[in-house]
């Protein structure tokens, strides 16, 4: 696979940790049981603000991993920039990514409507960002896979 | 124009109008101290049915709109051009992109007003604020590529 | 986009077809009037497909429609 290629692994694998991680503590808030679904504290925002930020440092430590790795292997430098092939696969992934998370973004308002808590709605929001993130890297991916 | 630009120029326009109303919504709510939730989430509701009607017959008004002038103009059979060819399907994909960036750190931005303590009201209303900014950004860069020649 | 480092006859070649206009072009070819025009003024380049199906109609090769400066 071509040195993007690659680079969309590196950010798949670091959205799907940021996924896990928020998962992980979001289940965990639950579990402690004393989460008021009726309002949102602010301890909600911290903690979808530290995974991004954690999130963040993972992708750029698996980007320039990769990077490294690649390097090793080709015994190349890796060329800088996307092409042209490359940039319309980001942008065909881009328009996916949107639709999903417009999705999301209406799921979450139509459980308000329907009088479930807010902090449903603040959850359903917080995934749909991340599946939009990650189903356009795996629209990518496919899109490097089929060549075109 | 190409219909796809007149499209553009048409949704621009009344998302332009949605994001006034819903200002003036807003400001009127936090001056008449009714900035409560059932009014909030009554003005999402409408603010995002709006977005989908115009959308939907934004695009079939247009269509209508243009086959008349075009008619009025030629004396002729109308002859709508209303392809998306490659240049048109690739400015599309542009704008997209630009939306869906300037949406997602607007949510992003929007949860950190909560992160400062701000009620979930605020959180709420910034959402809905930057998902119109977004689409009005798109539309906009759509046109400046248009005008640009690609 | 930078300055394309392709250019184009397709102006000529209209002018020297029974000065077909962009309009018609665009309809033989597909696309709509306005990437015609992109296209002489030199702001697009077309697709591979798009650029043959210019050659075609004007019956060239596609050499005759587009040339290629490389860059100093």
């Amino acid at each position: 696979m071509s040195y993007t290629g690659n680079q969309t692994i590196a950010y798949l694998v670091s959205s799907v940790l940021g996924a896990g991680i928020y998962s992980f503590f979001a289940i965990q808030k639950f579990q402690q049981g004393d989460v008021d679904v009726t309002t949102i504290s602010r301890d909600w925002g911290s903690l979808v603000l530290i995974v991004i930020a954690v999130q963040v440092a993972i992708s750029i430590v698996t980007a320039i991993s990769v990077t490294i790795i690649q390097a090793i292997k080709t015994r190349e430098p890796s060329p800088e920039l996307s092409d042209e092939r490359d940039k319309l696969f980001e942008l065909r992934a881009g328009r996916i990514s949107y639709s999903v998370f417009g999705v999301g973004f209406l799921i979450a308002m139509i459980t308000l409507a329907a009088g479930l808590p807010p902090l449903v709605m603040f959850n359903i929001f917080v995934f749909s960002l991340y599946a939009a993130a990650i189903i356009g890297y795996l629209v990518q991916l496919y899109l490097y896979r089929r060549g075109f | 124009m190409t219909f796809q630009q007149k499209n553009i120029t048409v949704s621009l326009a009344s998302f332009s109008l949605i994001l006034a109303f819903f200002l003036v919504r807003v400001f009127q709510m936090i001056q008449n101290d009714t900035f409560i939730a059932t009014n909030v989430f009554r003005l999402w509701g409408i603010t995002i049915v709006m977005a989908i009607v115009t959308t939907i017959i934004g695009t079939i008004l247009t269509h209508i709109v243009s086959a008349i002038i075009e008619a009025v103009r030629t004396q002729e059979e109308p002859d709508v051009e209303d392809i998306e060819d490659e240049r048109d399907q690739i400015i599309d994909l542009k704008g997209t992109r630009v939306t869906y960036m300037v949406f997602s750190l607007g949510s992003l931005l929007a949860m950190l007003t909560f992160v400062f303590g701000q009620p979930p009201l605020v959180m709420f209303t910034a959402l809905i604020f930057s998902g119109l900014v977004a689409q009005i950004i798109g539309d906009a860069t759509r046109m400046y590529i248009y005008r640009r020649g690609f | 986009m930078g300055k394309s480092n392709v250019s184009n006859n397709i102006r000529k070649l209209r002018f020297n077809h029974d000065e077909m206009t962009q309009q018609e072009l665009a309809k033989q070819v597909g696309v709509t009037r306005q990437t015609i025009i992109a296209m002489e003024q030199g702001k697009y380049s077309p697709s591979l497909d798009l650029a043959f199906r210019i050659a075609h109609i004007f019956a060239v090769p596609l050499e005759e429609v587009f040339s290629y400066e490389p860059e100093d």
